[in-house]
C-alpha cells in the first residue's frame, strides 16, 4: 500500500527578525542580538491603527490629520503584507505534486516585495516594513518638525503620504500605526 | 463670630470680637474682621456633594478619575509587536513576529557607531554592498540621547539623496528589496562626492544624518543588502 511521502520541513533561511524586545539576526539557529529595543519607550498622546488593502496598480494617501498636531505625527510604523505561500510548510520545498494537497507555491517572489511611498513628491521604496518618527515641535528649530499628516484641504497642507503598489498581479495588505 | 452662610457650605470669617487673638488666615482665622469672601452680587450659591466612594474599592475609581487616567500612553516593544500600552494594558498592537528581511547568497549588513557632537553632521558610510552596487534592502537606525534632554531636543535629521531632510527621534527603519548585481529597489549608499578636483563640499548622495541639538547623540546604524 502506497503511502504518502513524509516531507520535511527544509532548513530556516537565515535572515533579519524581531524576537521579543530585540531585532537581530537569525542565522544557522542562533539569534544575534544587534538592536535591544526594551528600553524604547516612545510617549504619545493618541493613536490611530489602520488596516488597508491596497489593490494592485492603485495608491492610497495616508491622512490623519485628527489625531496630528497641526497636522504632524511622531510616530508612523508600517507594515506591508505580500501573498504568502499557500502551505509555508512546503514553502522553498522541491517536492511533487501530491493529490489532495494544495499546490504549493513561494508565494510573492522576494524581489517583488517592495512598494512605492511618497512623501512631499519624493518617492521612496518599501520593503517589508518602515518606522519613521519624529517630535512635532522641536526647540532646535522655529519651524514645525515632525511628519506631516494633513489632508490637503485643511488648514495646514502638503501633508500626507501616499502607498502605491505597483504589481499587477498581486494586492497587498498594510498595517499601519500612527500616533502623536 | 460671623457666619456666611451660602447654600449648603458655611463660611467663617473673623469678627471684630475675636481681632486680636486670631491668626493671619482670612478665611478660618478669628483676628480680623474681614469676611472670608466677598459675597459680590450673588451671594448665594449651591454646592453639591457626590459619593464617590461607598467603600475601599471605590476609591480606584476616585484615583482613576484624578491620578490614574492621565498616565501616558507609550508605544514600545515587547513580545515581538509593536504595542500601544497604558499602564498595565495592551491598548493595541502591530505584530512583528512576521517580519523577515532574507539573508541571500549576495547579501551583506554592516552596523555603524557614530557619536555626533552638537550641530554637526555624518556621512553614512556606504560600506561594501558591491553585489548589489550600492543598494541596500534593510537600515535600522537608533539614537541614544543625552539622558537631561528633553522631549523637543531628542531628535535628529536625515537627508537621502540630497533631498528634503526628514527628521528622526530615537528610532527608524527603512526597507526595500536588492537584486543581485542590479540597482533595484532599495536605497543607494553610496555617497556621490563630486570627483571635482579641489572639491571640499558635502556629499550630495547616501544617507546623512544631522544633530542639531546642544548635545552628544549617540546613533547607531545597520545596514544590510
Amino acid at each position: 500500500m502506497a503511502t504518502r511521502p513524509i516531507i520535511c520541513p527544509p532548513i530556516p533561511a537565515n535572515g533579519w527578525i524581531f524576537f521579543k524586545s530585540n531585532f537581530g539576526l537569525e542565522e544557522d539557529y542562533a539569534n544575534t542580538t544587534f538592536f535591544n529595543l526594551k528600553d524604547l519607550n516612545f510617549g504619545v498622546v493618541s493613536y490611530s491603527r489602520l488596516r488597508i488593502t491596497l489593490k494592485r496598480t492603485k495608491s492610497i494617501k495616508l491622512s490623519q490629520t485628527d489625531i496630528a498636531t497641526e497636522g504632524f505625527v511622531r510616530w508612523i510604523a508600517v507594515k506591508v503584507q505580500y501573498p504568502a505561500p499557500k502551505n509555508p510548510i512546503l514553502y522553498a520545498a522541491q517536492t511533487p505534486i501530491i493529490p489532495g494537497v494544495p499546490t504549493p507555491t513561494n508565494g510573492t517572489p522576494q524581489i517583488q516585495k517592495y512598494i512605492y511611498w511618497t512623501y512631499r513628491g519624493n518617492t521612496y521604496n518599501l520593503g517589508d516594513m518602515m518606522v519613521l518618527t519624529g517630535n512635532p515641535l522641536g526647540s532646535t528649530d522655529s519651524e514645525v518638525t515632525g511628519w506631516n499628516l494633513s489632508q490637503d484641504n485643511f488648514l495646514y497642507s502638503d501633508g500626507g503620504i501616499i502607498f502605491q503598489n505597483p504589481h499587477t498581479d498581486f494586492d497587498v495588505k498594510l498595517e499601519v500605526l500612527v500616533a502623536k | 463670630m460671623v457666619n456666611i452662610t451660602g447654600g449648603d457650605l458655611d463660611i467663617y470669617g473673623g469678627d471684630s470680637g475675636g481681632g486680636s487673638t486670631g491668626s493671619n488666615n482670612p478665611f478660618f482665622g478669628l483676628g480680623t474682621a474681614k469676611v472670608g469672601l466677598d459675597p459680590g452680587l450673588t451671594a448665594s450659591f449651591e454646592t453639591q456633594y457626590t459619593l464617590v466612594a461607598l467603600n475601599e474599592a471605590g476609591l480606584n475609581r476616585v484615583n482613576l478619575t484624578f491620578s490614574d487616567f492621565n498616565d501616558p500612553h507609550y508605544v514600545s516593544f515587547y513580545n515581538t509587536s509593536m504595542n500601544v500600552s497604558w499602564q498595565a494594558e495592551t491598548l493595541d498592537k502591530l505584530n512583528l513576529s512576521d517580519f523577515f528581511y532574507p539573508v541571500q547568497s549576495f547579501s551583506g549588513y554592516q552596523m555603524q557607531t557614530f557619536v555626533m557632537s552638537p550641530n554637526t553632521s555624518i556621512n553614512l558610510d556606504q560600506g561594501d554592498f558591491d553585489t548589489t552596487l550600492g543598494e541596500i534592502g534593510l537600515l535600522v537606525a537608533r539614537a541614544q540621547f543625552y539622558a537631561d534632554a528633553t522631549e523637543n531636543q531628542r531628535m535628529l535629521y536625515w537627508q537621502y539623496g540630497g533631498s528634503d531632510r526628514y527628521i528622526m527621534a530615537d528610532f527608524m527603519m527603512l526597507s526595500g528589496q536588492v537584486k543581485n548585481g542590479q540597482v533595484w529597489k532599495g536605497w543607494q549608499t553610496s555617497n556621490d562626492v563630486s570627483s571635482e578636483i579641489g572639491y571640499t563640499g558635502a556629499a550630495t548622495g547616501g544617507f546623512i544624518f544631522s544633530n542639531p541639538t546642544e548635545y552628544q547623540v549617540k546613533l547607531m546604524v545597520l545596514t544590510a543588502s
